[in-house]
């Protein structure tokens, strides 16, 4: 059987590096903030319940100093990374591949390409369908390690998106 | 064979000494659960309640045998057309069907009760995503060959028909089934050295973890500990006292160790099949365990000092698994020599002396940072410790954190890889030279992964990821990684080679 089959020198294969990745939708920011906010509130109000009706000394002065300092060293940088987070992500659709980065401190590059994806689909968060967002997770048979999940896509395009691979899926499989 | 005189298409039971082993598992899970509490009730002499408590318990198990006995008379399998059917449960019946080409491996096991009954335990697991499992707790062992042979065939057939054109598959089909080559069989004296150049640290562990578990059990039975201490001398906890204790735990490893090899090794045979590779062995209990070779997504090999001194390794098979990294799923086969390595490896992927493949080194840095991170963090330590604990805490963080920095130098030391058109090869271990092999068309997804130091050095970790989970190498350099990830991803785009 023959098929041609010129030879291809590996610097001239398409590189991750020339990748223009696009960014997750802004609303997204605001949906981490919220999340952030929503965890904080209800350990602040756990906290307080607690006081109420447990021990009273949790809202006297050295001990409700140490827990609300103790707030904002971890809420204010989880905030921060939040943004920063948001900030890193990306994901770019290639021709046979979907590349996705995230990280802020530890950064990771992934490539699944799509004659590897098992099948797709779209999901919502309660807040994410407020701002009319979706998630699109790519499932491949490497498990949860190479599952990839882009968070904050506008609900249309994780749609249009979803179509677009799981038409190449299905391409594949009858090739 | 006599796969003529025996009919799958009408529903039948399993043998009836299935009951036995049934009964027998129940049995045992129950007791497990309850033992703590039953010997509680006993060893603490409590009298009070302690009759219903044991009345209820009695009773629970009772049902639950009664149970199974009922499940027993009510599950039926058989094969319906293409299909493998079992059907089963009292009250919501069950029923499970497997086509047969989704059938991936068909694994028996048996225990002591099996052999004595001539009966075995049948399994037969489905490929990827799907849970479905089929599993006979006990069958005669012609009918379980028959069984065997069927579903090979079948499946075998079923994939001809779709794969029509491939000349290959047809080829094999027709040389037949039953024919496989022995590729190895460890007798008494391969036995022994198994066992004597096993990892013996694995064991200490185990006998460590032993012995916390029984304190832990005889500490909840309400035994106090805390006063016997008070009434032993110190003076005991001596030099020799310790170094006896070490001894009798290093005798204890060996022994368990080779205990271990006997239990699981015995009467070890290997063989290629037409379409795999088959592993039985096992002294009380029997399995047979089976690898298709497309559905093996790497293969890894290690060697720890002892074996390296008489030139045999441990060899596992990785197949791809619907949870990814299920043990079971992978194939250990130990006391391999090199031409049996090399055997299985050109049959596998057509390549041979893979441990002569050339290395490519990590970046000495991979041991540099994490040293400089020990020495900091160990400073740091010590300086608390100082002020807050003891003096004597140093001299513990000091050698912890030397035994860090040597284990790593090590580490560092071993590693490597290397690549070229078809695979990719990964050198690593500590004790052990671990080495795996990887043909590149079974890549899933890669990832590239960088830490602020990584970043500022242009150094990066990569990971492949398989269906059998995944694999990599820290501190490459980064074009090194790009230049992977660019040029694999494109081959696994391009190749039309199926992973599975």
């Amino acid at each position: 059987m023959y098929h041609p089959n010129p030879q291809v020198q590996v610097e001239d294969l398409p590189s991750i590096d020339q990748i223009n990745f696009t960014g997750i939708d802004p609303r997204y920011k605001k949906v981490s903030i919220i999340t952030v906010s929503i965890i904080l509130g209800i350990l602040a109000a756990l906290y307080v319940g607690a006081g109420w009706i447990v021990e009273r000394m949790l809202f006297e002065m050295p001990i409700l100093g140490l827990v609300i300092a103790g707030f904002a060293l971890v809420g204010l940088p989880w905030v921060y990374l939040v943004i920063k987070d948001f900030e890193n992500t990306g994901y770019a659709i290639r021709e046979n591949d979907l590349v996705y980065k995230e990280g802020v401190i530890f950064k990771s590059t992934i490539v699944v390409p799509f004659n590897r994806v098992q099948h797709c689909e779209v999901s919502q968060g309660p807040i994410s369908r407020m701002m009319g967002l979706s998630s699109l997770t790519v499932y491949t048979a490497g498990g949860s390690s190479s599952d990839v999940s882009i968070d904050g896509l506008d609900k249309d395009i994780a749609a249009k998106l979803k179509n677009f691979v799981s038409g190449k899926i299905s391409v594949d499989e009858y090739e | 064979m006599s796969m003529s005189n025996l009919d799958f298409s009408q529903p039948q039971r399993q043998s009836y000494i299935a009951i036995i082993t049934i009964l027998g598992k129940t049995i045992w899970s129950v007791t497990r659960q309850i033992l703590p509490a039953v010997a509680v009730i006993f060893i603490g002499g409590a009298k009070n309640k302690t009759d219903q408590i044991i009345y209820f318990v009695i009773g629970a198990a009772l049902l639950t045998c009664v149970y199974s006995i009922i499940n027993f008379f009510k599950t039926y399998y058989y094969i319906d057309e293409d299909e493998l059917i079992l059907e089963t449960g009292i009250i919501g019946r069950k029923r499970i069907s497997i086509p047969f080409t989704k059938i991936q491996t068909i694994d028996s096991e048996q225990s002591l009760i099996h052999r004595l009954f001539g009966v075995t335990k049948v399994k037969v697991d489905t490929a990827g995503g799907d849970k479905t499992e089929f599993e006979l707790a006990a069958i005669d062992l012609d009918i379980a060959q028959g069984l065997r042979d069927l579903l090979i065939h079948k499946k075998e057939e079923s994939t001809i028909a779709i794969q029509n054109d491939n000349s290959e598959n047809q080829e094999r089909a027709q040389t037949g089934l039953a024919e496989q080559k022995e590729i190895m069989h460890i007798d008494t004296g391969e036995l022994w050295r198994i066992g004597i150049t096993s990892n013996h640290l694995r064991s200490s562990w185990l006998i460590i973890a032993f012995g916390a578990w029984i304190f832990n059990m005889l500490d909840d039975m309400g035994l106090d500990f805390q006063e016997s201490y008070e009434d032993v001398d110190s003076s005991i906890f001596n030099f020799n006292s310790i170094m006896m204790l070490t001894m009798i735990i290093v005798i204890i490893s060996i022994m368990i160790s080779l205990v271990g090899a006997v239990v699981r090794h015995y009467d070890l045979r290997f063989f290629r099949t037409s379409r795999g590779f088959k592993m039985v062995a096992g002294l009380l209990t029997k399995k047979e365990v089976s690898a298709q070779d497309h559905k093996i997504q790497y293969i890894e090999w290690s060697q720890n000092l002892l074996q390296r001194s008489i030139g045999i390794s441990e060899m596992t098979l990785h197949q791809a698994s619907s949870d990814a990294l299920k043990s079971k799923q992978k194939i250990m086969i130990p006391g391999m020599n090199r031409d049996q390595i090399d055997l299985v490896t050109s049959t596998l992927f057509d390549r041979k002396d893979i441990e002569k493949l050339p290395q490519k080194s990590i970046d000495y840095s991979y041991f540099t940072r994490f040293s400089t991170i020990i020495v900091v963090l160990s400073i740091v330590l010590s300086s608390i410790a100082y002020f807050f604990i003891s003096y004597k805490s140093i001299v513990f963080i000091s050698l912890f954190g030397i035994w860090m920095i040597i284990t790593r130098f090590v580490r560092f030391r071993k590693s490597g890889y290397g690549y070229d058109d078809d695979h990719i090869w990964i050198k690593g271990g500590f004790i052990d030279g671990k080495y795996a092999l990887l043909p590149t068309y079974k890549i899933q997804a890669i990832k590239l992964l960088q830490s602020p130091f990584q970043r500022r050095n242009s150094l990066c970790n990569i990971n492949f990821v398989t269906a059998a989970g995944q694999i990599g190498v820290a501190y490459i350099p980064y074009t090194e990684g790009k230049y992977m990830l660019d040029r694999y991803i494109y081959e696994v785009e391009l190749n039309s080679k199926t992973w599975m």
